[in-house]
């Protein structure tokens, strides 16, 4: 009964009048600015991050997760319209959904698309109350060691799972555990790799390396690509309401979807992008008949958003419960609780239960707006695709300035800002995914923290890693997913993806 | 010798490059020892680590074929970059609202398909809009004037 009563005291959080509205603000701009060709949910909540800083810790988190859910339907929007995929995971939704909206039945596949998240997002809300309280006892058991070894896993978890070069991808890990050690050691007060710079000595800017790398990046990136012809349809959207046919299709492609993303969403790195795929996947075998998928079949769209949407969900539970970060997002959410004052971790969820329950409760009223608002406002999200890229990256470019300078109003932040979108060009010129550079800068002090205690209880011998159960248990699941990528099918399925 | 891989051999170096100046730089930290980690030990070991990675990428890369590196366009790049540079300048002295429409301005030139008349509105909208939504709306402490 613990877990009703916990889930009432959430709503009675989520439904005051300000949270409420904080959380529709969240959902509305999370869907506005993802809709966006060219922004995915990652430079969403980057750009809107300041807005929540005036804001009580639990009211930022809830609208923070309403940007996010926001603008991953956004990007879902952007794919079948126009297929673009506003990030990886809406990858998958453009293979049937862009057909459909080649066929006039752009309505329907929208359509489906909302109802079928709803339906995911409403189980993996229930997934994320259930679970967490679970892992959370655990986690308070473990000993420095054993925290050690979960976020080894948890990186090299996003590190697999990732697209493009495993070497690569370690690479930026480590570049970006060294970049969270900027600033005062907290163990002996001195600064490191400061350069005498004082504004450095509480560390870098995180918000300045988020929109530098995902951001600003991103916009030279796609200038440089010119103005591509693209087409969007938009004419003849119809109703998007499916027909009775349709849900009869749909409603088993929903509920696999649904149960495969919640489960995968869990993993570090899996979240969205792994659930949506393994969900296309599997319709796509078991479809009868089969040969619809790829030509503009709702199953394909069904399956995969509700994947998509359902993982987007259950990926709070390691950044809530653990203080781990599954993917960049959860990384962005965990530096807004580190600069709200809170230290994630289990302790979050017995010391600060209204931030805890009342994000989980106000994730299912998210999902309720998210049905409100883009069923009968389709007309106006789409009216957005038609904005060109030469009058948007313009807005972007000042709202990541304003952005980084209005946390400290340092112009010294600026600085940062060029140097962080130098660096994330020349990466992503060379190969190199800014996605766990960015976990790697949020587990570094954390990481080295967890290590130092270890081995001083150790005496310094780096065995207990292995002599604890649940460390060795980490360390050999991060070799196994390690491992899993000489598995030639792994393997092709990571090309594919790349 | 010709480099094969262009793209992992020139990320490998600059992995190397960056983990050998982490090394160094933290020579001037103590090391401490296993048990009591002193300032130096964690980035040390992350430096060695970053040095072993970006050698696997580019040792390899000179006799496998690989990737290149896309081009580089240098336009948007130098003027966006510019353009941040600038407004963080113009913010000491010439107030939020005049920086943020300069901004737009020098950032415009990153397209070549931006007219100027089109910029120019822009840049003023924005810097309208800007004024609105986080001085008027968000209530944060902005210089929004230049200081005489």
């Amino acid at each position: 009964m613990d877990f009703l009563g916990n889930l009432a005291f959430g709503f009675g959080v989520a439904v005051s009048v300000k949270n409420i509205l904080y959380c529709f603000i969240g959902v509305f701009l999370g869907t506005l600015i993802g809709v966006l060709p060219g922004i995915g949910p990652v430079a969403t909540v980057a750009m809107l991050l300041p807005l929540t800083f005036n804001l009580d810790a639990a009211t930022a988190m809830i609208m923070l997760a309403g940007i996010y859910y926001g603008a991953q339907y956004g990007g879902s929007t952007t794919a079948i319209l126009v297929n673009i995929p506003g990030e990886s995971s809406s990858v998958v939704t453009t293979l049937d959904g862009y057909k459909m909206a080649r066929q006039g039945r752009a309505g329907p596949a929208l359509g489906i698309a909302a109802i079928g998240s709803f339906i995911a997002g409403s189980f993996g809300t229930l997934i994320v109350a259930l679970f967490s309280p679970l892992l959370a006892d655990v986690a308070l058991r473990f000993q420095p060691a054993d925290y050690f070894s979960l976020m080894v896993f948890g990186l090299i978890g996003a590190v697999v799972l990732a697209r493009g070069s495993l070497r690569k991808a370690i690479g930026m890990v480590v570049l970006g555990l060294l970049l969270g050690l900027i600033g005062t050691d907290v163990n002996s007060g001195v600064m490191r790799f400061t350069f005498g710079i004082p504004a450095l000595a509480e560390g870098i800017s995180f918000v300045a390396l988020a929109m530098g790398m995902f951001g600003i990046a991103e916009v030279i990136y796609n200038l440089e690509q010119g103005s591509k012809t693209r087409q969007t349809y938009t004419s003849g959207l119809g109703s998007v309401l499916p027909t009775r046919e349709d849900f009869r299709l749909c409603a088993g492609p929903i509920l696999r979807g649904t149960v495969l993303g919640s489960l995968l969403g869990i993993l570090p790195g899996g979240g969205a992008l792994l659930s949506s795929f393994a969900a296309y996947t599997i319709e796509k075998k078991i479809a009868k008949p089969p040969r619809r998928f790829g030509e503009g079949d709702i199953r394909g769209v069904a399956a995969p958003e509700s994947a998509n949407n359902a993982g987007a969900q259950t990926s709070f539970i390691p950044m809530l419960t653990l203080g781990v970060p599954s993917n960049p997002t959860m990384a962005l959410l965990i530096g807004a609780l580190i600069i709200q004052g809170i230290q994630p971790g289990p302790n979050v969820m017995t010391q600060r239960p209204e931030l805890f329950w009342g994000v989980v409760a106000s994730m299912w009223i998210g999902n309720l707006f998210l049905l409100a608002l883009n069923l009968p406002l389709i007309g106006l999200w789409v009216r957005l695709l038609a904005v060109p890229y030469k009058w948007l990256f313009p807005a972007i470019l000042v709202f990541c300035c304003i952005g980084v300078y209005t946390i400290n109003n340092n112009p010294f932040d600026m600085f940062q800002l060029v140097l962080f979108s130098a660096l994330g060009y020349v990466l992503l010129k060379l190969g190199c995914e800014p996605a766990p550079l960015i976990l790697g800068l949020v587990l570094g002090p954390m990481m080295e923290e967890y290590l130092r205690r270890a081995l001083l209880i150790s005496l310094g011998s780096p065995w207990v890693l292995v002599s604890s159960p649940i460390s060795l248990a980490f360390l050999i699941a991060s070799l196994g997913l390690l491992a899993s990528i000489a598995v030639p099918l792994i393997r092709a399925k990571r090309q594919e993806l790349a | 010798m010709r480099i094969r891989a262009q793209s992992d051999f020139w990320c490998g170096l600059l992995f190397a490059a960056i983990g050998v100046a982490t090394v160094v730089l933290a020579r001037e930290y103590r090391m401490g020892t296993a048990a009591r980690m002193g300032p130096g030990y964690f980035p040390t070991l992350l430096g060695y680590l970053l040095v072993v990675l970006g050698l696997t990428l580019s040792l390899p890369s000179l006799l496998r074929d690989g990737e290149s590196i896309p081009r580089m366009h240098l336009r948007p790049v130098v003027v966006i970059l510019l353009s941040i540079v600038v407004f963080g300048l113009l913010l000491v002295r010439f107030g939020f609202a005049l920086s943020v429409f300069v901004l737009v301005l020098l950032g415009a030139l990153a397209d070549p398909e931006l007219r100027l008349r089109e910029a120019a509105v822009l840049a003023l909208f924005l810097a309208a809009f800007s004024v609105a939504v986080f001085y008027g709306l968000l209530g944060l402490p902005l210089e929004l004037w230049p200081k005489i």
